[in-house]
Order: structure tokens, then sequence, then C-alpha cells
């Protein structure tokens, strides 16, 4: 299944729940250096549009997270049932 | 009506501060200013890159010096802005702080000459015309910039003492007061109306605003512990007039001082009281923000702004703000 199949899937509240527990990683991440310029800025740019809950800034967001805070993110992703295929997506 | 502004210091990756930019517009927010420090992210790069990722958000620096940033410069770079972003930059300078200057082996000196000139180099410059002065700080002979900016742009001056709360009103398009109290606010503004009648103005060509030290959180104690720190320095760089005006300890007032010189941080923000936080931060609940905030606006401030901490946990805090505070004004 594809990343954006499984979004997709996913109830609104768990969407939710990720977008904040991603948001948290972003932030308060040391590993600011190892994060991608290219998404980073994916990422403004969804902000700015208001697509902060969209699939793409999901999608983008967990690259910069995984790139940021591997285990946590991976310890995120398997904190709900729902998001554990999501979890085997992204660290397969 | 009242307008809303908030602060931030770029200490942080750029693209944290431009994602606290974005939220900020979202909020309800009308105005980010972007401290202007040696040791932090360059002001000018951060405001445009929030320049390019807000669409109305006004863009302010909060506040640049003359003496690390000569105001030649300081033109070229804030007409540069205004080009990216035409009618939303406005311009905020101070005279800065003794300590950050001699660190960098700068004179702290003629902090009125200095400030004064830079308005009139910064305006004449940004408006693509040529300027001489013979000033007591600045001598400039002929410059001009090959461009000007598209739009005028407001200059703010950072004031805190009574002669440069007067210069302010004085000349500048706008006031960023150091201060969140309102015994502190009002007796600015009546310096600030001081210059305003000495240069024939009227007080309502002014944006007065109050820059204060703004913490918020639903619990009350988190609110108040994030603010301790800024409220240890305020402590520390304020004379012992204003720490008498809010009755403070002048004896705990200076073990903070000394504390904050010898770099014992934690010892100086043991020493803040519940008085010190009251006198110099705006610190507490939503509902007793909003209580706080309407004492500030009887005052005769027209922009509150939102300064650091803004919280325990900023992106909250922002959104905070706008659900719970914009509104109420």
């Amino acid at each position: 299944m594809s990343l954006n199949s499984i979004l997709d899937s996913l109830p609104e509240d768990a969407k939710s729940q990720l977008f904040e527990k991603l948001l948290g990683i972003l932030f308060k991440s040391k590993n600011v250096d190892k994060a991608d310029p290219a998404y980073i800025a994916r990422f403004l740019h969804l902000a700015k549009e208001g697509l902060l809950r969209s699939n793409e800034c999901l999608k983008t967001m967990l690259y910069i997270a995984v790139s940021m805070e591997g285990e946590e993110t991976s310890s995120v992703l398997s904190e709900r049932a729902e998001l554990i295929k999501l979890r085997d997506a992204v660290f397969s | 009506m009242v307008k809303f502004g908030i602060e931030f210091v770029p200490r942080d990756v750029y693209w944290r501060t431009v994602y606290y930019a974005i939220e900020s517009e979202k909020s309800g927010f009308d105005y980010v200013w972007i401290t202007d420090h040696y040791n932090n992210r360059n002001v000018y790069v951060t405001l445009t890159l929030i320049s390019n990722y807000t669409n109305s958000i006004k863009l302010g620096t909060g506040v640049t010096n003359p003496y690390v940033c000569n105001p030649v410069f300081t033109a070229t770079a804030i007409a540069s802005l205004a080009e990216v972003a035409p009618n939303r930059v406005v311009c905020g300078i101070g005279a800065g702080d003794y300590v950050t200057l001699s660190t960098i082996g700068l004179k702290f000196e003629k902090p009125l000459a200095y400030v004064r000139e830079a308005v009139e180099i910064i305006r004449t410059l940004a408006s693509g015309e040529t300027l001489n002065l013979d000033g007591d700080a600045f001598k400039i002979k002929g410059a001009r910039l090959n461009y000007k900016s598209p739009s005028k742009i407001p200059v703010y001056i950072g004031a805190q003492g009574p002669a440069m709360l007067k210069l302010a009103g004085e000349i500048g398009d706008g006031v960023l007061i150091n201060a969140s109290h309102p015994k502190d606010l009002k007796e600015a503004v009546s310096r600030i109306k001081e210059g305003v009648f000495k240069a024939n103005r009227k007080i309502e060509e002014l944006d007065t605003a109050a820059y204060t030290s703004f913490s918020i959180a639903e619990d009350e104690s988190k609110a108040i512990e994030a603010a301790i720190p800024v409220v240890a320095f305020i402590v520390g760089g304020s004379p012992n007039v204003v720490l008498e005006r809010h009755d403070i300890d002048l004896e705990k007032a200076q073990a903070i001082k000394d504390a904050l010189v010898q770099g014992k941080f934690g010892r100086a923000f043991k020493n803040v009281t519940s008085d010190m936080i009251e006198a110099f931060s705006i610190a507490g609940t939503p509902k007793q923000c909003i209580d706080k905030i309407e004492r500030v606006l009887e005052t005769g401030i027209t922009q509150f702004v939102v300064g650091s901490p803004i919280g325990p946990d900023i992106i909250k805090s922002i959104r905070m703000i706008g659900e719970k505070i914009i509104p109420v004004f």
C-alpha cells in the first residue's frame, strides 16, 4: 500500500494526533541539521496554504521527522493500531 | 481597534521562526517583530523568509540599533525587504543595550543623537533621496541608493527612558515601549505626548505599542515558570527608579543583577519574586491575560506586542492567543 492510501484510510482523529506528535518532533529535536531543506520548504509552503492536515503535509512531516528522530518517529507510529501500517511503510 | 503584534527571537533554526510567523498570521496577529542581535540569526534574512511564507502580516525589525548596524546599511536592507513585501515593512530601531555593545567593543554613546540621525538616514535613503548629513553621530556626503522602497516604511522607535520616549513622540511613526505594567506604560505615554507636543503633532499619528514580556498557558504556574528567566533579565537591566516604582525589594534585585553578571543564571532565576513577575510581565491563564491587557489598553496603547517568552509551548500559546485573546478585543 502506498503512503497516500494508508493516510487516506486513517480516521481524522488519528491524523490530527499524528500531526501534533510530528510537530512536536520537528520543533523539539536538536538534530535540525538532519532536516532536508527541500522538505522544510515544502512543509512551510503547505503551512502557508493552510494544508497542514493534508496527506501531502503529513507525508512531508514524516520524512522530516524520520530524518531528525527516527526512533521517536517509529515509536509515535506504534502508539495506535491504525498507524502500524504507516510505520511499516515508512520504515520498510 | 487595538492591533496585535508578536515578537520572535531568531535564536533557533530559521524555519521554526518562519513557522511561528505563519501560525501567528493565521491566528490574527497584525505584526511580527524580529529581534536583531549579532549572536542570533540575521533579522533581514529571517524577515525575508517570513515574507515569502505569509500574505499580509506586517514585518518589522524589533529592534535594530545604529551602533552594530550602520543606518545606511539598515536603509539598504529595509528598502530591499520592502521590494519583496511592499506595504508590509516597518523599521523598529532603538539604542541597543550597553552590555551587548560592550561585548563586541562598541561604545554606547550619544544614544539620542544616534537614533535621531539614524531615523533621518533610513527615511531619506529608503525613499530614494540624496542625503547630506553633518550630524553628531554620522557624517554622510551625497549618499543615495540606486533604488527606492516602493512604499513608505514607517519607523518605530524602541524606547524605555524618558528622553528616548520623548524623541519617539517627536519623530517616530510609532513607538515600541519596553514595558508590561500599566504604571510604566502610563508614564511612558506621558513622555511620548511631550515629544508629540514639541513637534506640533497629534498622538493619533503614532502607533503606540506596548512591547511586553508575555506568557500564557491554561496552567497559571506553567505560564509564570516560563516568564521567570525573561523577568530576571528585565530586573537585571532595570534602574532603581523603575524598581522602586513597583516596590521591588532592591536587595533581591541586586542579588539577581550580581548573579547574572557572574553567569549564575539558576541563582538569578531563584531570586525572582511574584512582585517582579507582576511588574515586568503579563503571565497567566487566558482570563488573567485578558484582564491585564484591558488595563494596559487603558493607558492609550494602540498595539499590544506579545513578547518573549510567549508561553511554555510557543505554538500552543500562539494558537491560544488567536482563539481566546485576540477575538475579545
